[in-house]
């Protein structure tokens, strides 16, 4: 349990990882007033040019691209009268905001449909309590207390699509049901949920994974796939543990996602096709490798992983095929994670969290396809 | 072959998302600057400011932006140029008339007309140290000597050799116009400078251009060449080194009439009057609000006519081309201006507020362009017109970061630009103050929240070295679609930005501090510190010291320059109020000030 009480001290934004997050209650940096680009990443010959992109907020994180690329989604703590993450949007040719979710309860993990229009997520607003949890974790800051927790896999979650006509529900099993993206074809939607913990039926779960179940909400979850309409339900992994974060290759026929052991303390890289065959490890660091993402070329992954320790997560980039070594990406002090290309592959945007101060937000930086490829032997 | 496909493959997914086009880009950028150069040095009433600003007027209509204001993108105000010989001047010593410009010149500030004097007297240096509860002893050129109705002839500046503590206590007394107003006192009906004969000077007379503001209240004021006067010492039998040598120790010389001379004058100066043209067009909103206004100037430094100029010898007398000061602001407001256009027809941005674009003539002579446009309001508040005004002045040397001044003009500048910046991506050093005098600092003084662009100063600064070729491009670039972010923000936005009065810094370690909120020209070489303007509601503010003064004289001191200013500044109390006197129109103005701690 060594591991596992660091870990609890990382703190981690959610989407491709609910994991321990230990939330402290310091008052917000004040906005920095100018966008230095971050010294020392020696990786220089992949990651350059790198400078910060959101400011507002306590933290920002989780963003991903419309196809067009002009389009960016993402999480961010900004609101007075709700602690948690909202869902912004950010028109990159002008610099336009947007909130995207209407500000009640939690939401996280967004994403823009191919066809720019409907954007999915998962929120908790329809959760009566919704604004009572609000306003007691508000009450809770502002008390100055700190307390470790982890992420909350509140069973309110669901997913949503808003789109110019309204906000419809795609899921409403119990459990939470979030990490969800849609493939490029923009057919399917793959998400994370753990349903199965929530079976009334009780014989259907045996007394180990009640009682794992009821201290560690993640180890019931796995890997759904569903259409874009939210039918055609399917489970795609069984696997004991945490299976989550999916994102779809840029072709639409292969997912790739991270799981984590069945004790929480390593989580590996994995692809599969999205009807669930042909499961593939692609990392074996034994350590914990998530977040991945395909590179738009689709010829490699880039993930985040604890290798050089838990108070430096940093990026590595792993071929397709999981045939060669891995190759780290970026080298810079404290957390980054949650790494997404622009649609054009040239540019990386992530979310990094430089010190201790709790405050994490998105960086960008420019991203060289081609000494990846060679970095990794694709050549 | 698999090199090929690979290959293919990235151009495929390049070609997908090629960047739409945007006419903020480095080919526009180069032509703007590269055509408002070729123009030449662009000061403000020349023909080549006329050219320039034809240029920046044709460029307009073609963009599609409408005249503001009026019919037409020109808006033209007069300055004065300075004063210029007329044809009629004559200085006649005993029938002989000596030739202007080598034997003779008027100062600027001479009276004007026909003077028939005829007897004069020299007076030495012609210093009274005039000051109330003076000993005796006091030093005094005139003491014993009668220059009623007649010409007093004295030397330039002060005795050479007197001690450091004789020296500032007449100092004060030795400026041309208080020894001009000295001889007045005694009943004197006109002045003739001379160098003295033992000083090297390069010049022999005074040039028309120093004691450049006009104050002409009847009496002839002439300087004269040394030659000339040697003759007339000569004639007396007087040596006049051995003289100058007994002056300069500080010692006292009886003046004396020159006798069997007769002298008279005629004096005619003009006001050389200049028109500069602003050009102003605009995007219209569909509210009343008031407008968002941005500006540049375009004039610079002509062939460094002016102190202005900071040519080395070899350079003098060449175009100051000013492509970074400032064709690259104009360069950089052109393509704005095209790209908000084409927001505006893609159905991208439909402005709640006007989007005012101004081109400034006159900046480099004082903000004079910006300046007059502001004062055709006639009110000091403007904020009922003006929402916000975004400045460029300088943007052409990108290097690590991107300066924007006046970000403590509104508790809301921050925010904005960090969220407008998200898709540009610069380094950005943010300054509250505005510390370079730019066009911004009018649009401040008129209670405008301002922003003002700079890309630093550099050893080209002010100089015919300062061309197109060492223009950063893509930096203006980057700048251009910044500023046309927030512009196009503050334009979709009806709330008004607050605006803030400028915070005195750092209140910790300040106690020793004294503070005045004058804001100097920068580059004023004259005597005395002109002021650009004052920061609001600080102590000179209060005073009604005005942008355009000339602070002459502190607590009772003489203040030469900034460094003068400053160390007489440091010896202030703070709460205590003190005399200053400044020179307003020409004339000098008595006004108490009480600093305050900063």
């Amino acid at each position: 349990m060594k591991y596992a009480a660091i870990f609890s001290l990382l703190l981690l934004a959610s989407c491709s990882h609910k994991s321990k997050e230990v939330m402290t209650q310091e008052a917000p940096k004040p906005p920095q007033i100018s966008n230095k680009s971050i010294e020392g990443n020696k990786s220089a010959e992949l990651l350059t040019d790198i400078n910060q992109l959101t400011f507002d907020g306590k933290r920002s994180g989780e963003s991903y691209f419309s196809a067009d690329g002009n389009q960016l989604i993402f999480q961010s703590e900004r609101l007075e009268d709700n602690p948690f993450y909202q869902i912004f949007k950010m028109d990159l040719e002008l610099g336009d905001v947007e909130m995207i979710s209407n500000g009640v309860g939690k939401t996280t993990c967004s994403w823009i449909h191919p066809d720019g229009e409907q954007l999915l997520y998962a929120s908790t607003h329809l959760d009566a309590n919704a604004k009572q949890k609000q306003q007691a974790e508000l009450d809770f800051r502002a008390s100055g207390e700190k307390r470790r927790y982890s992420w909350d896999y509140d069973e309110n979650y669901d997913l949503f699509i808003k789109d110019s006509s309204g906000t419809s529900q795609l899921t409403k099993a119990r459990g939470y049901d979030a990490e969800g993206s849609f493939s490029a074809d923009g057919k399917w939607i793959a998400f994370a949920s753990n349903r199965n913990g929530y079976n009334d039926e009780s014989d259907k779960l045996s007394k180990e994974e009640v009682k794992t179940f009821a201290v560690d909400q993640s180890y019931m979850m796995d890997i759904f796939i569903m259409k874009a309409d939210g039918t055609e339900l399917k489970q795609l992994t069984t696997h004991k543990g945490y299976d989550g974060g999916p994102f779809f290759s840029p072709d639409s026929k292969k997912i790739v996602w991270r799981r984590f052991s069945a004790d929480g303390m390593t989580a590996e890289i994995y692809t599969m096709n999205i009807d669930g065959s042909d499961k593939k490890q692609l990392t074996t660091a034994n350590n914990m490798s998530w977040a991945p993402y395909y590179h738009p070329s689709q010829k490699y992954i880039i993930y985040t992983t604890n290798t050089m320790g838990y108070a430096n997560f940093e990026l590595y980039i792993v071929d397709a095929e999981g045939k060669h070594a891995p190759v780290r990406a970026s080298n810079l002090p404290g957390f980054d994670g949650l790494p997404v290309f622009t649609p054009e592959g040239d540019e990386l945007y992530w979310t990094r969290k430089k010190d201790n101060n709790n405050v994490s937000q998105i960086y960008r930086g420019n991203w060289n396809h081609q000494a990846a490829m060679k970095a990794l032997g694709l050549e | 072959m698999k090199l090929v496909l690979g290959l293919f493959l990235v151009l495929q997914i390049m070609f997908a998302y090629a960047k739409p086009y945007t006419p903020i880009n480095d080919e526009n950028l180069t032509q703007h600057v590269k055509k408002i150069t070729e123009l030449g040095g662009r000061s403000a009433g020349s023909k080549s400011e006329e050219n320039a600003a034809k240029y920046i007027d044709t460029t307009l209509k073609e963009i599609g932006l409408s005249p503001w204001g009026s019919q037409s993108y020109k808006h033209t105000f007069e300055f004065s140029a300075g004063t210029k010989l007329g044809p009629q001047n004559r200085l006649t010593v005993n029938s002989e008339n000596l030739h202007i410009n080598k034997d003779y010149r008027p100062l600027a500030f001479s009276g004007t007309g026909t003077y028939p004097i005829s007897q004069v007297v020299f007076v030495g240096y012609g210093i009274t140290e005039s000051d109330e509860g003076k000993p005796e002893s006091a030093y005094d050129s005139y003491s014993n000597i009668d220059v009623k109705n007649k010409w007093v002839l004295l030397m330039r500046y002060m005795p050479e050799r007197i001690s450091a503590k004789q020296r500032v206590a007449i100092n004060r007394f030795s400026s041309e116009r208080q020894k001009v107003m000295n001889a007045r006192k005694h009943g004197a009906k006109g002045v003739l400078f001379v160098n003295g004969i033992n000083t090297v000077e390069q010049e022999e007379l005074i040039p028309l251009s120093s004691n450049s503001s006009t104050s002409n209240d009847g009496m002839p004021v002439i300087s004269i060449n040394k030659n000339v006067v040697d003759r007339w010492f000569k004639d007396m039998n007087k040596d006049w080194p051995a003289i100058q040598r007994k002056l300069d120790s500080g010692e006292y010389i009886k003046g004396f009439t020159f006798k069997e001379l007769d002298v008279s004058a005629q004096v005619d100066l003009k006001q050389e009057a200049k028109k500069g043209i602003n050009i102003m067009a605009y995007l219209k909103g569909n509210s009343d609000l008031p407008a968002v206004i941005l500006g540049a100037h375009y004039d610079h430094l002509g062939h460094g006519e002016t102190s202005a100029s900071l040519a080395r010898e070899d350079e003098k007398g060449l175009v100051h081309p000013g492509a970074d000061d400032n064709a690259s602001g104009v360069a950089g407001l052109l393509v704005i201006a095209e790209y908000l256009v084409m927001l505006k027809n893609k159905g991208k941005f439909s402005p709640k507020r006007d989007v005012v674009f101004a081109f400034w003539s006159g900046e480099e002579i004082g903000l004079l362009g910006s300046k007059r446009m502001l004062e055709s309001y006639g009110e000091k508040d403007l904020s009922s017109q003006f929402m916000a005004n975004i400045n460029m002045d300088m943007i052409g040397r990108l290097r690590e970061t991107l300066i924007i001044q006046g970000s403590g003009s509104s508790s809301q500048w921050n925010k904005i630009i960090e969220q407008r910046n998200a898709p540009v991506g610069l380094n950005i050093t943010l300054q509250e103050n505005i510390n370079v005098p730019t066009d911004a600092t009018n649009f401040y003084s008129h209670n405008v929240p301002v922003l003002s662009a700079f890309t630093g100063s550099h050893p080209q600064y002010h100089s015919p070295r300062d061309t197109a070729d060492l223009i950063n491009y893509d930096g203006i670039a980057k700048i251009s679609k910044l500023l046309a972010l927030i512009t196009r923000g503050l334009a979709l936005q009806e709330q008004p930005l607050d605006y803030q009065k400028r915070k005195p810094k750092n209140k910790k370690d300040v106690r020793n501090s004294i503070y005045l909120g004058t804001i100097p020209e920068y580059g004023y070489e004259g005597k005395g510190v002109l002021l650009s303007g004052t920061a609001n509601g600080s102590p000179a503010d209060r005073a009604g010291i005005k942008g355009g003064d000339i602070l002459v004289e502190m607590s009772g001191v003489s203040i030469d320059n900034i460094y003068s200013f400053v160390d007489v500044l440091d010896a202030l109390q703070a709460d205590k109020t003190v005399k200053l006197k400044i020179v307003r129109d020409g004339k000098i103005v008595e006004l108490d000030v009480t600093p305050t701690l900063k």
